[in-house]
C-alpha cells in the first residue's frame, strides 16, 4: 500500500513542474514592464530600467523560470507590484475563505447527490428517478453566477434571512455554498445512480434477495458499499471542480477569497499576484486529486491486492 | 425485398432512428433550431443602434410595446441586447470546439497510433494541462491576451485541447487493434492513410458526442469570463457581461439578470440534451 502511495507521490512531481512551466510560460508573455507597473507612468525611464534589472527582466526566460522554480521551493512566490507585501502571504489570507467555501459545497453537493441518486437508482424508471435527472440537467445548464444571483433575489432580498454580501460569518456562507453545489452536483447525482445500478444487477445482490434479506439491508449492507467506491471517486474530482467554481462564485457573493485576489491581479495587471494565486489554485486542484487517487486505493479492494501481493 | 433493405441501412440510419426515439433529445434539437432562428434573424431585425444607444432618463423601465423586456441601467433596450448577443455565445461556442477538437484529434491521434516515445512525450505534456483547471486555465490565458471575443475564444479552445486528446488517444489505442486495420497494412495502405482513412471514422462517435456537450461548456465557460469582465467588453451584448451590469440592481429592476441568465441556461440546456441523446443513440450499451 506504501508503494502504491509513493508511486503517487513521485509521480506529482512532474506534474507540478510542468504546471508551473506552462503557467510562468503564459504569464511571461504579458505585456507591460514590471518597473512601469510598480513605478506607475511618471516614472523616469532610467529608474524603471533599474528597476527591471533588479527584478531579472532582462534575464533569458530560462534563467527567469529557474530563479522562480527555485524561490517557490522555498515558499517565496515574490512580492505583489501593488502592495508590496509577499504573495504567499497575501495568498494565505484569503485561502481560509475559499477553503471554507469549497468544503461546505462538497459536503452539501455530496449530502444532497448521495441520497438522491441512491433513491433514484433503486425507484429506477419511477416518477422521482426522472424528476431527480431532469432537475440535475437543469443544474448543469445553469450558469453558477445566475443561479446565485437567483438565491440572492429570493433569500436574501425577497425573505431576507440570508445576507448578501461578504464572508464574515457562516451565514454568508451558505448560499455560495449552496450555488456552488447545486451546480456541480449533477457528476456526483449520476455517478451514484449509475454505479448503484450496476451493482444492483450483480449476481450477490440477487442471492441476497433470494434468501429473503429485506431491500433495506440489500441496499444499505450490500449495494451502497461496492457502489460507493467509484462516487468517492467522482466526489473527490469534483472537489477541484468547486475549488475551479469558486471564482466565480466569490465574485457573485463579493467574498474576499484566492478567487476575487485573482481578478483584482489582473485587473492591476499584478503579475507576480496572478502567476502565484493561479500556480497556487493548480497546485491545490493536483494535490486534491491525489488524495483521490491515494483514497481509491483504500478503498478498492482490487488497487489494494494488486500492491498486497508483492 | 423489405428484408433486403433493411440490411442495407446504414450505421447512421440507425443512430437517428435512435435519436428520433429519445423525447428529451429531440426536445433539445428543436430548442437549437428555435436559437439558431432567432439568431439568424436578429442579424435582419436587431438594428446595432437599437442594441447601443442609451437613454438615460428612460432607465430600468418596465416592459412596454416598445421594450418588450424593459430597459437596463443605462436605459437601453434589454430585448435588442438579449437578441443581438446570441450570435456571439453561439460563434464562441462553435469556434471554441472546433479549433480545441482539431488540435486535440491531432495530437491524440497521433501519439495513440504512433505510441514509444512520440506518445509518451505527448501525453506528458498533455497530463500537465489536464492538471490545470479548464476555468482557471482560459481566466490565465486572457489575463495575458486583454480581453475581447477572439481572446477570449482563444483562451477557452486552449484549455479544452487536453480533454479531446485523451479522448482521442484513447480511442485510437482500441481502435488500431482491430483486424480491419491490420487488414489495411497488409494491403499495403501507408501509415497516414490507416490513421486519418481508416482509424479515424471509428473513433468519430464519442468525439461527437464531447463535441456537443462541449459546446454547452465553451458557452458557460465564455459567459463566466465576460461576467468576471474578461470577455467581450462593452457596450457590446454579452449575456455574462448583461447579467454583471444588471447584478446592482437586482432588488430594484430583476428583468435584466433573469433573461440574460435564462438565455445562458436555454443554451447550455440545450446542446447538452443533444449531446446526451446522441451519446446514447451512437453507443446504446452505454445508458446505464
Amino acid at each position: 500500500m506504501y508503494r502504491y502511495i509513493a508511486k503517487r507521490i513521485c509521480m506529482l512531481i512532474p506534474v507540478l513542474l510542468g504546471i508551473t512551466l506552462i503557467i510562468f510560460t503564459i504569464m511571461s508573455l504579458a505585456p507591460g514592464e514590471p518597473g512601469r507597473i510598480i513605478l506607475g507612468e511618471r516614472a523616469s525611464p532610467e529608474a524603471v530600467e533599474e528597476l527591471n534589472r533588479e527584478l531579472g527582466y532582462y534575464d533569458p526566460f530560462i534563467v527567469q523560470y529557474l530563479n522562480y522554480l527555485k524561490d517557490i521551493c522555498t515558499g517565496n512566490m515574490g512580492n505583489s507590484y501593488k502592495t508590496g507585501l509577499p504573495v504567499i502571504e497575501e495568498i494565505m489570507a484569503r485561502l481560509p475563505v475559499t477553503i471554507s467555501l469549497a468544503a461546505l459545497a462538497m459536503l452539501f453537493s455530496t449530502l444532497m447527490s448521495v441520497p438522491l441518486g441512491v433513491l433514484a437508482a433503486v425507484k429506477q424508471h419511477s416518477i422521482f428517478d426522472s424528476l431527480t435527472m431532469v432537475a440535475a440537467l437543469f443544474f448543469t445548464a445553469m450558469p453558477a453566477f445566475w443561479l446565485g444571483i437567483l438565491l440572492i433575489l429570493f433569500f436574501s432580498i425577497y425573505l431576507g434571512i440570508f445576507p448578501v454580501m461578504g464572508a464574515s460569518s457562516f451565514r454568508h456562507f451558505v448560499l455560495p455554498a449552496l450555488t456552488l453545489a447545486l451546480t456541480n452536483m449533477a457528476i456526483d447525482l449520476r455517478m451514484t445512480r449509475s454505479s448503484m445500478l450496476e451493482v444492483m444487477r450483480q449476481d450477490y445482490i440477487r442471492t441476497a434477495r433470494a434468501k429473503g434479506v429485506s431491500d433495506k439491508v440489500v441496499i444499505f449492507r450490500h449495494a451502497l458499499k461496492n457502489a460507493m467506491i467509484p462516487v468517492i471517486t467522482s466526489i473527490g474530482i469534483n472537489f477541484g471542480y468547486l475549488l475551479g467554481g469558486t471564482i466565480v462564485t466569490e465574485q457573485v457573493f463579493g467574498m474576499p477569497g484566492l478567487g476575487s485576489l485573482l481578478i483584482n491581479a489582473i485587473r492591476t495587471k499584478d503579475t507576480p499576484l496572478l502567476t502565484g494565486t493561479v500556480l497556487f489554485l493548480a497546485f491545490m486542484f493536483s494535490v486534491v486529486t491525489l488524495i483521490v487517487d491515494v483514497s481509491y486505493g483504500f478503498f478498492d479492494p482490487k488497487i489494494k491486492a494488486q500492491y498486497q501481493q508483492r | 425485398m423489405e428484408s433486403v433493405r433493411r440490411k442495407k441501412r446504414s450505421q447512421w440510419q440507425d443512430v437517428y432512428r435512435r435519436f428520433r426515439k429519445n423525447k428529451l433529445a429531440v426536445f433539445g434539437l428543436f430548442m437549437l433550431l428555435v436559437l439558431l432562428i432567432v439568431a439568424v434573424l436578429s442579424i435582419f431585425l436587431v438594428d446595432y443602434d437599437k442594441v447601443i444607444t442609451q437613454d438615460v432618463y428612460n432607465k430600468f423601465a418596465p416592459w412596454s410595446w416598445e421594450h418588450p423586456l424593459g430597459t437596463d441601467s443605462f436605459g437601453r433596450d434589454i430585448f435588442s441586447r438579449l437578441l443581438y448577443a446570441s450570435r456571439y455565445s453561439i460563434t464562441i461556442g462553435f469556434a471554441v470546439v472546433t479549433m480545441s477538437i482539431t488540435a486535440g484529434t491531432i495530437i491524440g491521434a497521433v501519439a495513440g497510433y504512433y505510441g514509444g516515445i512520440i506518445d509518451n512525450v505527448l501525453m506528458r505534456i498533455i497530463d500537465m494541462f489536464i492538471a490545470i483547471p479548464v476555468h482557471l486555465f482560459a481566466i490565465a490565458v486572457v489575463a495575458v491576451l486583454g480581453p475581447g471575443i477572439v481572446n477570449l475564444t482563444i483562451a477557452i479552445a486552449l484549455a479544452n485541447i487536453s480533454g479531446y486528446a485523451r479522448l482521442m488517444r484513447s480511442s485510437v489505442l482500441t481502435v488500431k487493434e482491430m483486424d480491419y486495420i491490420e487488414a489495411a497494412r497488409a494491403s499495403g495502405a501507408s501509415n497516414s492513410r490507416i490513421l486519418w482513412k481508416h482509424i479515424l471514422p471509428a473513433t468519430l462517435s464519442p468525439m461527437i458526442v464531447q463535441a456537443t456537450l462541449g459546446i454547452g461548456f465553451a458557452i458557460i465557460c465564455a459567459s463566466a469570463l465576460s461576467y468576471l469582465g474578461l470577455g467581450i467588453m462593452p457596450p457590446d451584448p454579452e449575456w455574462g457581461a448583461m447579467l454583471a451590469e444588471g447584478q446592482p440592481a437586482i432588488s430594484i429592476s430583476p428583468n435584466l439578470v433573469l433573461v440574460a441568465g435564462f438565455a445562458i441556461m436555454y443554451v447550455v440546456l440545450a446542446f447538452n440534451l443533444v449531446g446526451d441523446g446522441l451519446r446514447e443513440a451512437l453507443d446504446p450499451k452505454m445508458k446505464d
